[in-house]
């Protein structure tokens, strides 16, 4: 990094001309260069103590001693036998990766949600997988050999121009939207609805997060609550087709609505967060909290080692389904062979099960990584995890959805662990079913939202006037 | 051809016109097109018809009249103490006062923020309030800068002088003080207003999740709406147009600019 | 008397206000607390953090980087600058005043976003290559060097240069060893302008540096979004240690120029 800069300042030193310093860097001879822009705090970066070892059944034993990425360039050059070199960055939000991205940054690999590949796929700026990608038959092809039927069933539902999510991205973490919540505080009632962030007995003692599209979620799934709720709404026989179309609404007096609901929450809220939410319910600062599925293991694992127990809920209105995926950018990749290679092997190497429970382990998301019948470790490693030491007081939680129903996939784990890690991590098939993908919001649709985001956040003349 | 002292300003001359005036210029351009490059009003027509988006003008106003005058009355008596001579070694309190300018000024709000946080458990309760206190911790010395520098070069026998002839107090800061130092008043004006009005980083430290208008810029920008940006950016620029030329008028000393370590 | 005690307090009590945090702040920095109120044992981890953590490394020996070379572009760039348009006709130096008063009193979003709309935007041009940053930045800090510079060239006897002339010094002689020698000191208060301004600077930063790379300030505004409280408390020793830096700096210089300072004084 500080080459560069100093690489860059010389150039600014020598006063070359305007045009043409797209910086193109010198490559060393045969040393792959693969550019790439994750979210932050997204990745194990390694540097584990001794005791954090984790120790599966079958004796494998996995620790992240140095960080993936380190421990990638190392595997690609003992296994295709080609130096590379990773220049790695990050990034806070999808719409910040975009905005570098259309300002001049190039990447060759980057991490963005279901709906800005939906996004990056119609702009066509997406470089597809190859054939060899999905070949079961190679052994380093871990993501293929993997990941579970389940995700890979919602890629390939999910399309644009044509073309499904799954022919140009490898899904990385998936989860929920729900809420992280102080049992002690509130009661699951309370918290089995959106409407907690609205209630004036927790002024201020609740954080929304400061996006979009989650925020716009939970206002909509407010608005609709009742109906939701309703046991004609969930009779209907395309309920799930339903309960979609009615959470990607962006109608203009639909928008205009929830811009009432979200103006009041933001008054009623300690804060728009994007990160800090995790910090402040450990503190005890804040008692609820909208939050990711993966930030809310984390959270919980944080506020386990201050002693202070959380839980996570996912509100009975719906849920967000939602999906991170390394996808390849074809102006970064530009057609060659060698990166692209190397990119794709980035993916699978992600995949194969030991780094995936690394990552697990390191950031708290939920990997789509299920393993198959001869690579159990993922499934050993919940068991690890969540497993009840007294069979007696267990309850069984039936993971066969994700793992596959071919053999039983029943973790038998402490009740406790009903509304919290376990949980949180691998929803239960009945959350599934009343989760529903936010998608892109096109052209009109996506600037009324971007207004009506802006507008919330705008001090409002006629509050003066209503006193 | 002959060596003359004006070229040795070409450089400046061009680094100025291309990026200082010709971004201004682009901004401008942005600010009356629309998405297809077409001349348009419509981005104006719609910041000043939503009642919203005037909010965020009027509430930038608000922070930065408070923090303003805030500044002003903390700094005046200040810079008159060590101008004056009521203090030995004005200076070297000047310089102290200004010291912590040099360290960033996230840092310094980190500060802040921390100490607010103890003192009031939940910064959330009051964010206007820490919002003030923020801004007016971070501008203080661009207030006491210029006001120092006008009241030394004051003459303070008028002072006396209007003492001498039976003026009171109120009389002579009133009539005296406050004319002759005019100039420093005004620079530490506009030096504070404009920033109060803009530092969106300060809002969104002390957890105050309502935009002004620099925030507005921000969230443009971070939506790619070069447009929507661009017409904020001009919206300010003829508010800074209109700051400067009233602080012209009034004869303010900008050359002192920050140039005092 | 009474009076000066008033003083004395008032000052007191601004002083109070201005430093109570960084000095609490500092306070903290050496001990194991997350958060102001916490009583708890003595440690420097922070310290060692702030030294070997290595993203705190290369953003603090980044922005220093930037900062320098900043400040050393702009400074050679404002002085050029302000003895051409000290020498011109009225007509090019009211211009000149004028254009380089505008980032003076821009706000710094409106700088930096109008830099990022020109060169970025409208140019297409490469974040990676650090010249939008470092123009950015230039174009805020120049004017303060240029703005310190034109008075000492106002102050200069003017017959200095004519008479260097006349002893047979070329005009780039005369210049070099004339004009440069008397505004030399404007030239370093400009460059310290610079370097404060450089160091302080968010918005033109964050509309202009490349992803990867970040300035304290940048940084800092997304770790206190965060949830990391190392990194927190570790930019307490950083704000302690640059507090420190300074103070012994300035110091230094005051004690190095008190003879000076005080036959001024005595003026």
């Amino acid at each position: 990094m500080r080459r560069r800069l100093i690489a860059g300042l010389v150039t600014v030193c020598m006063m070359i001309p305007l045009v043409g310093c797209s910086g193109k860097e010198q490559e060393a001879s045969g040393e792959i260069v693969l550019r790439i822009a994750n979210c932050e705090e997204y990745i194990d970066e390694g540097d584990w103590d001794e005791e954090e070892t984790i120790e599966l059944e079958d004796g494998t034993t996995i620790l992240g001693e140095n960080a993936l990425v380190d421990d990638f360039e190392e595997w690609y050059e003992e296994t295709y036998g080609q130096k590379i070199r990773v220049e790695y960055s990050t990034y806070g939000t999808n719409e910040e990766l975009y905005n570098q991205m259309s300002l001049g940054d190039v990447f060759d690999v980057v991490c963005p949600s279901e709906y800005m590949i939906m996004k990056l796929m119609k702009e066509d700026r997406l470089m597809p997988l190859s054939e060899t990608f999905f070949d079961d038959s190679v052994e380093e092809n871990y993501y293929s050999r993997y990941a579970s039927d389940y995700i890979k069933g919602v890629f390939t539902d999910l399309s644009m121009n044509g073309h499904t999510i799954s022919e140009y991205a490898g899904c990385y973490m998936w989860g929920t939207l729900g809420i992280v919540y102080n049992p002690a505080e509130l009661t699951a009632d309370e918290v089995a609805h959106y409407a907690i962030f609205m209630n004036p007995k927790y002024a201020k003692q609740v954080t929304m997060k400061d996006s979009i599209r989650d925020s716009y979620f939970a206002g909509l799934a407010i608005r609709n609550a009742e109906e939701f709720q309703s046991e004609e709404f969930l009779a209907q026989p395309d309920y799930r087709d339903v309960l979609s179309e009615r959470m990607n609404d962006t109608s203009q007096d639909t928008v205009d609505e929830v811009e009432d609901i979200l103006s009041d929450m933001r008054e009623n809220v300690y804060s728009l967060e994007t990160d800090s939410g995790k910090a402040d319910m450990v503190t005890g600062k804040v008692l609820a909290n909208l939050q990711w599925s993966g930030d809310a293991v984390y959270t919980m694992d944080q506020a386990e080692e201050d002693g202070v127990e959380l839980a996570y809920s996912v509100p009975t209105e719906c849920t967000n389904l939602w999906f991170d995926g390394w996808v390849m950018m074809k102006n970064g990749i530009e057609e060659d062979a060698r990166k692209q290679q190397a990119a794709e092997a980035f993916i699978n190497f992600l995949s194969r099960p030991d780094n995936a429970i690394r990552n697990m382990y390191y950031i708290g998301y939920t990997s789509p990584i299920a393993g198959d019948a001869d690579n159990t470790l993922v499934y050993q490693y919940l068991d690890y995890n969540y497993g009840a030491e007294d069979e007696e007081e267990a309850v069984a939680y039936d993971l066969g959805y994700f793992f596959g129903e071919d053999a039983p996939h029943v973790i038998n784990a402490p009740e406790e662990q009903m509304n919290r890690q376990l949980f949180t991590q691998y929803p239960t098939e009945e959350v599934l079913q009343r989760s529903v993908v936010m998608r892109y919001f096109e052209g009109d649709a996506n600037d009324r939202i971007a207004q009506m985001w802006t507008n919330i956040r705008c001090f409002d003349v006629k509050k003066l006037f209503r006193k | 051809m002959a060596f003359t002292r004006k070229q040795l300003g070409i450089p400046y001359a061009l680094f100025l016109l291309i990026f200082v005036v010709l971004p201004l210029l682009v901004v401008l351009y942005y600010a009356f097109t629309n998405g297809s490059g077409q001349f348009t009003f419509e981005n104006f027509a719609q910041f000043f018809t939503n009642g919203k988006a005037l909010g965020t003008l009027l509430y930038s106003f608000v922070i930065a009249l408070i923090t303003t005058g805030l500044c002003l009355l903390i700094a005046y008596p200040t810079a008159y103490f060590l101008a004056k001579g009521r203090i030995p070694h004005g200076a070297a309190w000047l310089l102290i006062i200004v010291l912590p300018m040099w360290i960033n000024f996230t840092l310094r709000l980190t500060a802040m923020k921390e100490i607010l946080s103890f003192l009031e458990g939940n910064l959330a309760y009051h964010p206007f309030l820490n919002t003030i206190i923020g801004m007016t911790y971070d501008f203080l010395p661009f207030m006491v800068l210029p006001l120092y520098n006008t009241m030394e070069k004051m003459d303070h026998q008028l002072i006396d002088a209007a003492r001498d002839l039976g003026a009171s107090d109120a009389v002579v800061i009133r009539r005296v003080m406050i004319p002759l130092s005019m100039p420093g008043i005004v620079s530490g004006v506009t030096m504070v207003f404009l920033p109060a009005m803009t530092n969106y980083v300060v809002l969104d430290m002390m957890y105050n999740s309502t935009y002004i208008m620099g925030s507005l810029i921000g969230s443009y920008f971070s939506a790619y709406n070069w447009h929507d940006g661009s017409m904020i950016s001009t919206v300010l620029l003829l508010l800074i147009g209109l700051l400067s030329w009233i602080s012209k008028k009034a004869g303010a000393d900008t050359e002192e600019g920050g140039a005092i370590l | 008397m009474r009076k000066r005690v008033t003083a004395s307090i008032w000052l007191f009590v601004v002083l109070l206000f201005l430093y109570a945090p960084i000095l609490v702040l500092a306070v903290y920095s050496f001990t194991e607390a997350t958060m102001i109120g916490q009583v708890r044992g003595f440690s420097l981890q922070n310290y060692v953090t702030l030294f070997t953590n290595e993203d705190l490394v290369s953003i603090i020996t980044g922005t220093f980087g930037l900062a320098f070379v900043v400040s050393v572009l702009s400074t050679i760039l404002g002085t050029l600058g302000a003895i051409g348009a000290f020498y011109s006709r009225k007509r090019y130096r009211l211009a000149y005043d004028l254009a380089n008063q505008i980032p003076v009193v821009n706000a710094d979003v409106v700088t930096g976003f109008s830099i990022c709309i020109l060169l970025i935007v409208f140019f297409g041009m490469d974040k990676n290559t650090y010249i939008p940053l470092v123009i950015g930045q230039m174009a805020l800090c120049t004017p303060f060097v240029y703005l310190s510079v034109l008075p000492r060239l106002k102050q200069m006897d003017p017959r200095l240069y004519e008479a260097a002339l006349d002893l047979g010094c070329t005009p780039r002689q005369a210049l070099q060893k004339v004009v440069f020698r008397e505004v030399l000191p404007g030239m370093i208060s400009g460059f310290m302008t610079a370097i404060m301004l450089s160091l302080d600077d968010y918005f033109i930063a964050t509309y202009t540096k490349p992803a990867v790379f970040d300035t304290i300030s940048t940084y800092v505004v997304n770790a206190t979004k965060g949830s990391q409280t190392e990194i927190k408390t570790a930019l307490w020793a950083l704000s302690t240690v640059i507090f420190v830096v300074i103070a012994v700096a300035v110091v230094i210089s005051n004690l190095a120029g008190r003879d000076k300072a005080s036959e001024e004084g005595n003026r």
